[in-house]
């Protein structure tokens, strides 16, 4: 898979191009819009995540000139919030819109998020999940370990059902609050760790192996660890 | 001609020009009429007078049957009199006495006066009487009659004086009224003068209220109250930079001093990503500050909120205490709450609002205490409380609470802790929803609230 990034802040595209290659990306950067438009027009890419204050041509310049031609997934990325630009990019053709400062892991996941949505990847409905001695039941919504039933609340259940299915991929605490409990916004609670915590003590503290891992910083990951 | 016209000197100036060429154009008018009218009724006695002589010498010629004399009586009192004219008519219309041919007659006025044309195009005007009845005398009526042309002469002079004075009233009345609205117009240019020296360092200057004409002291004072409200915006502005510049700090410093002592000799890997994770801690702090300055900002802008939808708040107040239900069980504090009403809101932002009151709530409820979640439905508001027992509010903290960067404890927020800045958004939100809050303190239990219009943004939107 090739990504074309268009971003003029130096740090910030190499650090881009390190972190989605690591994610087993091809990644191609432009540092302005002129080179972009060019890139993006005449190079065969899967995804472009276009910047929106540019040198040369604005991000918005390069997305009606790569409309022109071509309908690659486009990320727009911005420092600036405002509704009516949110709108503009996202009437001229931009698939999704991702405000700075923004977390590696949620750029990860729109990434992640648009490409399948590009390739036809069969979306057969999943009822089990299984992790280790973990099991999920998706339909009568029941988790089990080491064939012990796990008693969940109704959240805890979506919490860990969420961080199954992402199995391996760190989420971060504002996505896991919008995932789970649709508090679209950053919160400066502690919720989220409490209830990771909590969750944590009927899943892990019972058993040897641990499942369920914080990142430091970034957020929690559910896998195996030898 | 519209920038001359916004001007009130100029403005004024005109009009006082206009007054006076209306005044004094009317009073010549008047008094040209008056005077037309004198000399006609001057020229009629004098016509009357001559009428009265010829009448005389007619009777004297025919009492003593001296006709033939008559002419030269007549030719006598026209002596000197050369403006003038005397005609004899027979009772068929001939000329007896006097220059031929007969002058035309233009027209008779109300005094039976006759307007005439002679040889010449020269206007007379004339009076016509019977002066004879007896038939043998060869004449009945005579007509005397007096050049116009020296009347004619005097009223185009005068008329000429009169417009002369007329337009020299104009132009002074002008000036003067010009020299007099700059006059009256020095007290407003000392006001633009004082007012020109306000400047951001000396803000707390005011314009002078006393010694001020009357008429100018409401704008005074309304400028003055202006003021007021900008400068208590400037400092309010000045002291959040201060605040924000200072809570920004301690992460900074924290970012460097790590970055630092951690780059300043060898370390193992584990260090190095426990210091890089310690520093995105720092970052993440930083971040969420300066995303909710930015919300802050952009209501303090008046921003209102958008995408409203009209909803059920029991359902967001429901999904927030739901969010909050492992903290709640960790800290052993009990919820509830009561009520449900409709309101047109983002649910986002309602949820935020509560997320914030619920947070600050629970932080001060010792455990085995109770948080209380009320949706109240108001007559044009909704109103939602949360209150907590087991805590009491000074005035103090009641009075700043919704300020920015406020802290009841004072003490230096620790990474993760709150950034001082909840519950003015919780205050930015309410606004944001045509409401606002209010905190209340009775017995040990605290009650925090904010209010939303039910139908906030409805009638003007995007």
């Amino acid at each position: 898979m090739r990504i074309l990034v268009i971003e003029d802040e130096r740090k910030l595209a190499r650090y881009l191009q390190q972190g989605l290659g690591e994610n087993g990306y091809v990644v191609d950067i432009a540092h302005d819009g002129i080179d972009g438009k060019h890139l993006a027009t005449e190079g065969d890419y899967d995804l472009v995540l276009l910047d929106v204050m540019l040198p040369g041509v604005d991000g918005f310049g390069v997305l009606s000139a790569l409309r022109r031609v071509k309908s690659t997934p486009v990320l727009m990325l911005t420092a600036r919030d405002k509704v009516e630009d949110r709108v503009r990019g996202l009437e001229n053709g931009a698939d999704d819109y991702l405000v700075k400062p923004f977390a590696f892991s949620e750029l990860l996941a729109r990434v992640q998020a648009l490409l399948r949505r590009g390739g036809s990847m069969s979306g057969q409905e999943v009822t089990s999940l299984r992790l280790g001695d973990l099991e999920l039941d998706l339909v009568r919504r029941k988790a089990t370990r080491s064939n012990e039933r796990l008693e969940l609340s109704a959240k805890e259940f979506t919490l860990l059902a969420l961080l199954m299915r992402r199995q391996g991929h760190i989420l971060s605490r504002t996505q896991l609050a919008e995932q789970v409990w649709d508090m679209n916004f950053d919160s400066d609670t502690n919720v989220v760790e409490v209830a990771v915590r909590r969750l944590r003590a009927k899943l892990d503290d019972p058993f040897a192996q641990k499942l369920l891992h914080t990142v430091r910083g970034m957020g929690y990951v559910l896998e195996l660890r030898p | 001609m519209n920038t001359i016209l916004r001007s009130m000197a100029a403005r004024l100036t005109l009009v006082f020009g206009l007054i006076a060429l209306v005044v004094l154009s009317g009073a010549g008018v008047l008094i040209y009429r008056a005077l037309v009218e004198e000399l006609r009724r001057s020229g009629f006695e004098e016509l009357q007078g001559k009428l009265k002589a010829v009448q005389h010498f007619v009777d004297e010629a025919k009492s003593e049957s001296k006709l033939s004399a008559l002419s030269h009586h007549l030719d006598d009192i026209l002596i000197g009199h050369d403006h003038m004219r005397v005609w004899l008519l027979s009772d068929k219309g001939e000329t007896i006495y006097g220059s031929r041919p007969m002058p035309q007659v233009q027209h008779t006025d109300a005094r039976s006066m006759l307007s005439l044309v002679l040889a010449g195009n020269v206007p007379y005007v004339g009076i016509k009487g019977i002066v004879n009845t007896d038939p043998r005398i060869p004449f009945r009526e005579a007509l005397v009659a007096i050049d116009q042309r020296p009347q004619e002469k005097l009223l185009t002079s005068y008329r000429r004086t009169l417009t002369l004075i007329c337009a020299l009233g104009v132009f002074s009345a002008m000036g003067m009224g010009a020299m007099a609205t700059r006059r009256g117009l020095l007290p407003v240019k000392r006001l633009s003068k004082s007012a020109d020296q306000i400047a951001p360092d000396s803000l707390g200057t005011r314009l002078p209220v006393h010694g001020v004409d009357m008429e100018l002291v409401d704008m005074t004072r309304a400028f003055n109250s202006a003021l007021d409200r900008v400068e208590s915006a400037y400092r309010h502005q000045e002291a959040f930079n201060a605040n924000v510049a200072h809570e920004l700090r301690t992460p900074l410093n924290t970012l460097i001093n790590g970055a630092q002592v951690t780059l300043s000799s060898q370390r193992t890997n584990d260090t190095l990503r426990d210091t890089l994770a310690s520093n995105l801690e720092e970052l993440e702090r930083l971040k969420s500050i300066v995303n909710d300055m930015l919300f802050l900002a952009k209501a303090d802008q008046g921003e209102k909120a958008l995408a409203l939808e009209l909803v059920e708040l029991a359902d967001e107040v429901k999904k927030s205490l739901e969010f909050f239900e492992p903290v709640f069980l960790d800290a052993e504090v009990e919820f509830s709450f009561y009520g449900n009403a409709l309101c047109r809101c983002n649910p986002s932002l309602v949820r935020r609002a509560l997320v914030n009151l619920l947070s600050n709530a629970v932080k001060h409820t010792p455990s085995g205490k109770c948080v209380h979640v009320q949706i109240e439905s108001l007559p044009e508001l909704v109103k939602l409380s949360v209150s907590n027992s087991g805590a009491v509010l000074s005035d103090q903290v009641k009075a700043h609470m919704f300020d920015r960067f406020f802290r009841a404890d004072q003490a230096r927020a620790q990474p993760g802790e709150s950034t001082g800045l909840g519950l003015a958004i919780v205050r930015a939100i309410a606004r944001m929803h045509g409401g606002d809050v209010s905190a209340q303190s009775e017995g040990d239990v605290v009650t925090v609230a904010f209010t939303m219009a039910k139908n906030s943004g409805a009638a003007k939107r995007l």
